[in-house]
């Protein structure tokens, strides 16, 4: 079994790595990091830790995604309207191995692009800070690999569930679009609705972390700050419910991998192609 | 069981044995003690039912998609080393019973054994043992012919040197780099039978592989199904060239409106319906009393004259009464064609055109 695992994730991997999109991205994932880097050594703040979060972060939360998206939408469906995965399905293999195979192809294709992007960013940078600290860098590398992976087995369910492409890019724009926009939003109106004022004058209900880490990218921004030991300006960590930790995060991170790819799974297997 | 009468080897004194295809027995010579052990052929069990001397055995497959029947209560089997042509029109559920057979396709009701390993639950199994070429062929485009084959015999764990000896059986050995994305439709075509037949595959499933092909290319895919064959593959072929199946096929099944409507060898078939061979006959002069003795022949269904061509349809057996009749009747006869009742005309009955 191993070994057709393989073979489908070294071909996918092979696929994707020759892909200009990722190549574009790697570099921009570079230049952007050093960009912010310069920007922030001339301003006010201060501090390894709080560039990475309020620098380097709020871009990395929509490039990552983005770039997961659009190189496993069509991974499955893209097979299935051209018409070579049914010469796939009858090689000695099982549909698992295939999503199994097709999500570790993406997600070495997308952990390649963060540690090279943003390692060689890191060490060039960390030149030009005095409190430079790789431990947490590489834990904002490890953490970023792994929201990559979510959202790379998110674009798998939707290659699986989706018939067409276009439908499914469609789909994959929508669910990008709503973690990573409209989520909070959503957050915010529910705890507006249901929590009274005088509550909520008494600081930030547990509600409102507990709802926000359902989302992967809040767990993985949780997970960073958390681990740099930085908070943005209007959350303290004395507000995070007590269970909060950076191994809950990671947790939550690897539950949504779990959970996207099980329902893929369970859709393909039955699905006619 | 069966009796088998057996000669001692030393003292050439016979003894009789009982017992069952495949069964051992040890046995002592009543007359010399010589002792000595002896089987019962297994050759004729294999043959008679074993689940591994069909290559495919279909029981009562249905498909509906939402509320349409696309195959219904479909039973066939495919012997090993056979070929098995499958006809029918368009739309007719060709290929959801050849997908259903690879289970790329799940039935909704039906058995489906492959060398008896059910496709449902061992599928892993069952696909080592067939190649497949399915209707639509497609390749990863930017990859070139033998990158792409190569993945496949990776999958199958076949060494990747088989690869290039494929690619130049099926024509394209001077494709090189260029990417399967620029190839004709005609190539592609010739790429999947590549990897339909790679590592020799007991079963060879086979959708429409003529599609798109030039004459040269159906040549070549009839002397490799052919080949196939003599190395014991059982073939289960669809195709819309009537004739390509009737030159190739030991057996052919119709499906007509997802219900398989008949399954045989051509010539039984067109017995089955009573179509009769044709003989076409040139003649130097004609008379005008021809048609009347011919006619009167036991046997002569039909005759049908053509200035100085005559054409009857009547049973084989006919046929020497038929052409003495014409000499008898003073015609001289310069040239006699027969024609035999072709698969078309059988499709065309089976499938109400």
């Amino acid at each position: 079994m191993k070994n057709t695992v393989l073979v489908i994730a070294k071909k996918e991997f092979m696929e994707n790595v020759r892909n200009k999109w990722i190549i574009f991205i790697s570099v921009l994932f570079v230049l952007s990091t050093i960009l912010l880097a310069l920007i922030y050594l001339n301003s006010m703040w201060q501090g390894w830790g709080h560039m990475i979060n309020v620098m380097i972060m709020p871009l990395v939360k929509i490039l990552i995604p983005i770039l997961a998206l659009m190189l496993g939408y069509a991974t499955i469906t893209g097979e299935i309207e051209k018409g070579s995965m049914s010469a796939l399905l009858t090689l000695p293999t099982t549909r698992r191995e295939i999503v199994l195979g097709k999500l570790i192809g993406l997600s070495s294709v997308i952990m390649l692009a963060i540690v090279l992007g943003y390692g060689s960013a890191g060490l060039f940078i960390s030149f030009l800070f005095n409190d430079a600290n790789l431990v947490q860098y590489g834990a904002f590398i490890v953490a970023s690999v792994l929201i990559g992976i979510v959202f790379a087995s998110l674009s798998l369910l939707l290659s699986v569930f989706f018939t067409k492409r276009s439908t499914a890019i469609g789909a994959a724009i929508f669910f990008w679009f709503f973690l990573t926009m409209m989520f909070d939003l959503l957050v915010n109106g529910i705890i507006a609705t249901i929590v009274d004022v005088e509550t909520l004058s008494q600081g930030t209900p547990d509600l409102y972390f507990i709802l926000n880490s359902l989302n992967p990218l809040y767990a993985y921004t949780t997970a960073i700050r958390m681990t740099t030991n930085t908070t943005n300006t209007y959350i303290q960590f004395s507000d995070y419910p007590s269970f909060f930790s950076a191994g809950l995060m990671v947790f939550i991170l690897f539950l949504w991998m779990a959970i996207y790819l099980v329902i893929a799974l369970l859709i393909f297997e039955k699905r006619d192609i | 069981m069966h009796s088998v009468t057996i000669r001692c080897k030393k003292c050439n004194g016979t003894l009789i044995v009982q017992g069952k295809p495949g069964e051992k027995f040890y046995i002592t010579c009543p007359n010399c003690g010589c002792k000595g052990m002896f089987m019962f052929p297994i050759v004729e069990a294999i043959e008679i039912d074993s689940p591994e001397s069909y290559a495919i055995e279909v029981d009562g497959l249905t498909k509906t998609y939402r509320g349409f029947t696309a195959v219904n209560k479909i039973s066939f089997r495919v012997k090993t080393g056979e070929i098995f042509g499958f006809l029918g029109p368009n739309g007719a559920g060709k290929t959801t019973t050849m997908k259903s057979i690879l289970d790329i396709i799940h039935a909704d009701v039906g058995n489906i054994k492959i060398k008896g390993i059910d496709i449902r639950t061992h599928g892993k199994e069952a696909r080592k043992l067939i190649g497949y070429m399915p209707e639509k062929v497609a390749f990863y485009d930017h990859l070139t012919a033998l990158q792409n084959l190569s993945f496949y015999a990776e999958m199958r764990h076949i060494p990747t040197e088989d690869c290039r000896a494929l690619i130049d059986i099926v024509g394209l050995g001077d494709t090189g780099k260029k990417p399967v994305g620029k190839f004709s439709k005609g190539m592609v075509q010739r790429l999947g039978m590549a990897r339909a037949i790679l590592g020799n595959p007991e079963i060879l499933i086979l959708d429409e592989p003529s599609s798109g092909l030039d004459p040269r290319g159906i040549a070549l895919f009839r002397d490799i199904i052919l080949d196939m064959k003599k190395k014991g593959a059982a073939i289960f072929l669809s195709s819309h060239i009537l004739s390509e199946i009737q030159s190739v096929c030991d057996r052919v099944g119709i499906i007509n409106k997802g219900v398989l409507v008949a399954q045989d060898e051509v010539s039984a078939l067109s017995k089955k319906l009573q179509l009769m061979p044709q003989i076409i006959i040139d003649l130097e002069t004609i008379t005008d009393t021809i048609d009347d003795i011919l006619k009167k022949i036991p046997g002569v269904t039909n005759v049908e004259i053509h200035g100085k061509q005559i054409i009857i349809t009547c049973d084989s057996k006919t046929k020497t009464q038929v052409i003495l009749a014409i000499e008898g009747a003073g015609c001289s006869i310069i040239n006699i064609q027969t024609r035999e009742p072709s698969l078309e005309e059988v499709f065309m009955r089976y499938t109400g055109g």
